[in-house]
């Protein structure tokens, strides 16, 4: 029972700074506190740091300007493109035949299909990781804290919401405990929160340099700009339009190649985790040269 | 430098461990002395807040076998945090004069 304790006295040992865990977790040992007392102990002084944490303003600066709204669009985002997979996945999957691999046609469609669920996948991941890395990178003490708000915000947000309603051929798919329920949050839980809690982590162990920080918010704010249609339609459920006026182009026949593309202002305000992870990190590197070697 | 009484004891016990002050050696010393429970919480943030104050200066120490092979947060106590801990100690006894418990 008292090595289980331990395991949990660990485990919450990782929300400590490295130099404290080591100190603390090697002060325990040599008492030779059991499990139990080693446990309250740590949760004791996890619990007083996370307080403490929330003294400062920088972590209520996070909550309100990352951690809700962030999580809020991606909460919606996710659960419009999980939907939108999952119709694909369940025509395949109930319809499936070799033909589909062996048409070339039908296995373009495939493949198109995969391709689109890959980058949507790469987008929620990349958006999220930096939402993570704003969190932690605004406010080290609070960061879990934070970034537990955050993952609450992305599975509470869409509660008693459904997409259904703009796609009622959809609802007999997404009426299945399946479809419904389990993809979406086995597809938030992979692309959303692994990777923001992957970007904490990353952060609290040694934070992003500069350039990679500058690569990461550049790439993620491309794959936004990229899929500029696909989030307007996720954050308006498909009325995409309303963001962005339909432009015909030359020909004035809507659908076809010379139609205009203008990138949605809503993706300009998804970049803004990436640029304050950006800002966090440009600051904390000007405070370091400004005290010196 | 006003100080609290559990940052006087720290300082205390500290500056009596001398060079083998760390964190589970001040534990240690104050529950031994005063008879009370001191949580590890307690202890560590206070650490930082007598830290910061530049009353006591830490670093991590070296790692022993006992301690499952992890360092100590090793601290000495500086000159300011001296003279606050003196001024502390002077004012209580002042203050205590006359009193019965003092006069004991």
């Amino acid at each position: 029972m008292s090595g289980a304790w331990w395991a949990v006295a660990h485990f919450v040992a990782g929300c400590l700074d490295p130099e404290e865990r080591e100190a603390v977790v090697g002060d325990l040992e040599e008492a030779g506190a059991n499990g139990f007392d080693a446990c309250r102990a740590i949760v004791g002084l996890a619990c007083r740091r996370l307080a403490q944490g929330w003294l400062h303003w920088s972590p209520w600066l996070a909550l309100a300007s990352v951690a809700v709204p962030a999580g809020f669009l991606l909460s919606f985002a996710s659960r419009w493109w999980a939907d939108q997979v999952a119709i694909d996945v369940f025509l395949y999957v109930e319809n499936w035949t070799g033909w589909y691999l062996a048409s070339p046609g039908a296995r373009g469609d495939l493949i198109a299909a995969g391709m689109r669920a890959c980058v949507l996948c790469a987008v929620l991941a990349a958006w999220s990781w930096t939402t993570g890395a704003a969190l932690a990178s605004a406010s080290r003490r609070a960061q879990w804290s934070t970034f537990i708000v955050f993952g609450f915000v992305v599975f509470s947000a869409t509660v008693g919401t459904t997409t259904s309603a703009r796609a009622p051929h959809n609802a007999m798919v997404l009426a299945t405990a399946f479809y419904g329920t389990v993809w979406p949050a086995l597809l938030r839980a992979t692309f959303v929160v692994l990777p923001a809690w992957f970007a904490v982590r990353r952060q609290r162990a040694a934070p992003l340099p500069w350039p990679q920080a500058a690569a990461v918010c550049v790439g993620a704010s491309l794959l936004l700009i990229r899929m500029n249609a696909a989030v307007g339609a996720a954050l308006t459920f498909g009325s995409n339009g309303a963001l962005v006026a339909p432009d015909a182009g030359l020909d004035g026949i809507f659908g076809t190649v010379d139609d205009g593309h203008p990138v949605s202002w809503v993706v300009f305000v998804l970049m803004w985790p990436g640029l304050a992870m950006l800002a966090s990190v440009t600051r904390q590197r000007v405070m370091a040269r400004r005290a010196g070697p | 430098m006003a100080l609290g009484e559990f940052e006087y004891l720290m300082l205390t016990a500290a500056a009596r461990l001398g060079d083998d002050a760390y964190g589970a050696a001040i534990r240690q010393e104050i529950e031994q002395v005063t008879g009370r429970a001191c949580s590890l919480g307690a202890l560590y943030t206070t650490l930082d807040r007598l830290e910061k104050k530049a009353l006591i200066k830490t670093w991590m120490g070296e790692a022993t076998p006992q301690r499952g092979g992890r360092a100590k947060r090793m601290v000495r106590v500086t000159a300011k945090g001296a003279r606050a801990a003196s001024s502390f100690y002077d004012t209580v006894i002042r203050f205590s004069r006359g009193v019965a418990w003092a006069s004991k």
